[in-house]
């Protein structure tokens, strides 16, 4: 079982190669086409094995050279920023500005460990007063405040 | 003189009262987000995208280059003061410029490089007006294969330039183009890549992918535990340069503005390459080269003026050929996507008061920020002091809203959310996401003048090699890639790009 030397190079060709198989799939679904008349599906297969062929080049360099690995992923930031901005996408059509930017201030503002409540409670006043300012006023985002 | 009638419409744009106001607010907001820390050119320009589209497109134009001079400015601030540099070009700056503020001499490194960056700002306009028409017009005689050829050399140049491994910048292009195509399919109009979902069938939303990549990623990376953030120079004194200093930079930005140039108009070239190559060059021709790193105020001049000069000629294959050079004109492309109109030569005739307009405004724009922002430069030393804790929140919240205003669309603001922590795992794996980038503007085109250069030659693939240009453009992006694998460029290359 050969070892893995360089991690973040191997995880660069698993996501070339996955990438790679997701298009061919995709484009193995519609037309092909003949190269004087391409179908939907040509250029899409063309880019898919390139890509392919890139990710097995990397994989097998990944395989046989040095690397450093991946460092201080930082977990936290990563899940609760992400999920800042998907519950900002869920909210703001469903109750509105004003708890959209609420919630995602508050999901947002836990990525830090370095903000205690006081500050929050101040950040996230002072953040929706701004955003309503350079928004709803300033570029008249048609928004409701509250409801959808 | 055609040039001088041009530069006079352009002015007679570029100087009404609402543009004038435009291009200032662009130049203030620009410096005022590029002064924060951690935020490039690239991210400040995608994070103030959406208050320029509800603006007709020439003011959202000059807006823009005002926000890009700015960002420049905000970033060689931030190299200086805290030896953070914003993006690639301002990484030589931060060496010499932050040991010149640890000696007291902030005031100075700052007003070189304002200083510089204005004279290299001034005297590449001027090129640009003289360069763009001829390539231009040069350039109208492109069919399908000569667009193909001249947007694969722009994405090989692209990953010439990304640092680290030739493969996986090349990946990153590929993973670009495919995700490019997502959408409708624009012959056959079948979708592809979409997954079902119907929020994609006009693709990846544009200024999503881009704040996500560049704004919502950074915001991640930046929230790592690392070790206490470099110290603050608190205080900025002696704006004034001396006359020792100016006999010392004078030749510095005349060497440095020929030198980013020149860089700028190669396609792919620009801003980076520029700033590594003045500062070795100053180092080179110093009396005594030991100075540098130490505080030596030609390694401020001279780069800055590259960096700035080069950032302004990569407008030229961008205005008249459609090619993104690099991240930010790969955004400006975008935007002339949205606001409708097609990229490419026509760009100079069809829409004048733009083209010209947009040029004179550069202008504008370089005067605006040094009469702004040396004033000024106090404030901005305040700005540096807010804590990123208390400034990460308002960054993540303006893409949210920022996104959702392009469209009205929560779809697009899980699009920003999904490459938010897409482009953090290209961080973390060391994959550039500027070559992604270009590869995502240039999919659907590259697609499009394919398909039509091989309908054209009834699927003969010898239609690139036979037409002069295109085969003369098609050999150019070989004969690079081979360069750039041989084992004594790669040495090379790997020790210019290193910061």
């Amino acid at each position: 079982m050969p070892r893995i030397r360089d991690p973040r190079n191997f995880g660069c060709a698993l996501m070339f190669l996955g990438l790679a198989a997701l298009l061919a799939h995709n484009a193995f679904g519609l037309a092909m086409g003949t190269a004087s008349a391409m179908g939907p599906g040509y250029f899409p297969l063309a880019l898919a094995i390139v890509l392919g062929v890139l990710g097995l080049v990397l994989a097998v360099q990944s395989l046989r050279v040095d690397g450093p690995g991946v460092t201080g992923f930082a977990w936290r930031p990563f899940v609760l920023v992400t999920l800042a901005l998907v519950a900002f996408g869920v909210t703001i059509t469903r109750l509105g500005f004003v708890p959209a930017v609420l919630v995602a201030s508050a999901l947002g503002m836990s990525a830090s460990r370095e903000l205690g409540w006081r500050a929050k409670l101040l950040l996230g006043a002072v953040l929706l007063a701004f955003c309503w300012a350079v928004f709803v006023l300033g570029l008249g985002l048609p928004v409701r405040m509250f409801g959808r | 003189m055609d040039v001088l009638a041009n530069l006079g419409l352009g002015l007679s744009v570029a100087l009404t009262a609402q543009n004038v106001l435009y291009c200032f607010a662009g130049a203030l907001l620009g410096t005022f987000v590029g002064v924060l820390p951690g935020l490039g050119p690239a991210a400040t320009l995608s994070l103030l995208l959406p208050l320029t589209f509800t603006l007709p497109p020439v003011s959202c134009f000059i807006m823009l280059a005002g926000i890009y001079y700015g960002a420049q400015y905000g970033g060689s601030t931030t190299a200086i003061l805290l030896r953070l540099p914003g993006e690639t070009s301002s990484v030589v700056t931060a060496i010499d410029g932050y040991e010149m503020a640890k000696r007291g001499r902030a005031g100075a490194a700052l007003a070189t490089a304002a200083l510089g960056s204005f004279f290299a700002g001034t005297a590449t306009v001027a090129l640009i007006a003289l360069f763009s028409p001829p390539l231009a017009h040069f350039a109208l005689s492109f069919t399908a294969p000569e667009y193909f050829a001249v947007m694969v050399l722009g994405l090989v140049a692209a990953v010439t330039l990304a640092s680290g491994s030739v493969v996986k910048a090349l990946g990153m292009v590929v993973l670009g183009l495919s995700l490019g195509l997502a959408g409708q399919d624009i012959f056959h109009g079948e979708y592809r890549l979409t997954f079902g979902l119907p929020a994609l069938a006009d693709g990846f939303d544009f200024v999503a992918v881009t704040m996500g990549v560049f704004g919502v990623a950074e915001v991640i990376r930046n929230l790592e535990d690392r070790g206490a953030p470099a110290r603050v120079v608190d205080k900025v004194k002696g704006l004034w340069l001396t006359r020792a200093d100016l006999r010392r930079i004078v030749a510095p930005v005349l060497r440095g503005t020929a030198l980013g140039g020149a860089l700028g108009i190669l396609p792919g070239g620009g801003a980076a390459v520029a700033s590594f190559a003045s500062y070795s060059l100053e180092k080179n021709l110093a009396r005594d080269p030991s100075r540098f790193g130490h505080g030596a105020i030609e390694g401020v001049a001279g780069p800055e003026s590259a960096n700035n000069a080069g950032a302004q000629t990569s407008f030229i294959p961008m205005l008249t050929l459609g090619l993104p050079a690099n991240p930010v004109m790969a955004l400006l492309i975008g935007v002339l996507i949205i606001q409708g109109i097609q990229p490419g030569p026509n760009v100079m005739t069809s829409q004048a008061p733009l083209f010209w307009g947009l040029i004179a405004s550069m202008w504008v724009g370089n005067v605006m920020l040094l009469v702004l922002n040396l004033p000024l430069i106090g404030l901005w030393v305040r700005l540096l002091a807010i804590p990123y804790r208390a400034l990460f929140p308002a960054i993540l919240l303006f893409c949210a809203i920022g996104t959702y205003n392009v469209g009205n669309s929560a779809a697009d603001v899980f699009v920003l959310a999904a490459f938010g922590a897409i482009g953090y795992v290209f961080v973390k794996l060391d994959c550039e996401p500027a070559p992604f980038l270009l590869g995502f503007v240039l999919g659907p085109m590259l697609e499009d003048h394919f398909r039509r250069a091989m309908m054209v030659s009834q699927g003969d693939p010898r239609i690139f090699v036979e037409r002069p240009i295109s085969a003369v453009l098609l050999g150019a992006s070989v004969l690079a890639l081979a360069a750039v694998l041989m084992p004594g460029v790669r040495r090379l290359r790997e020790r210019a790009l290193r910061a």
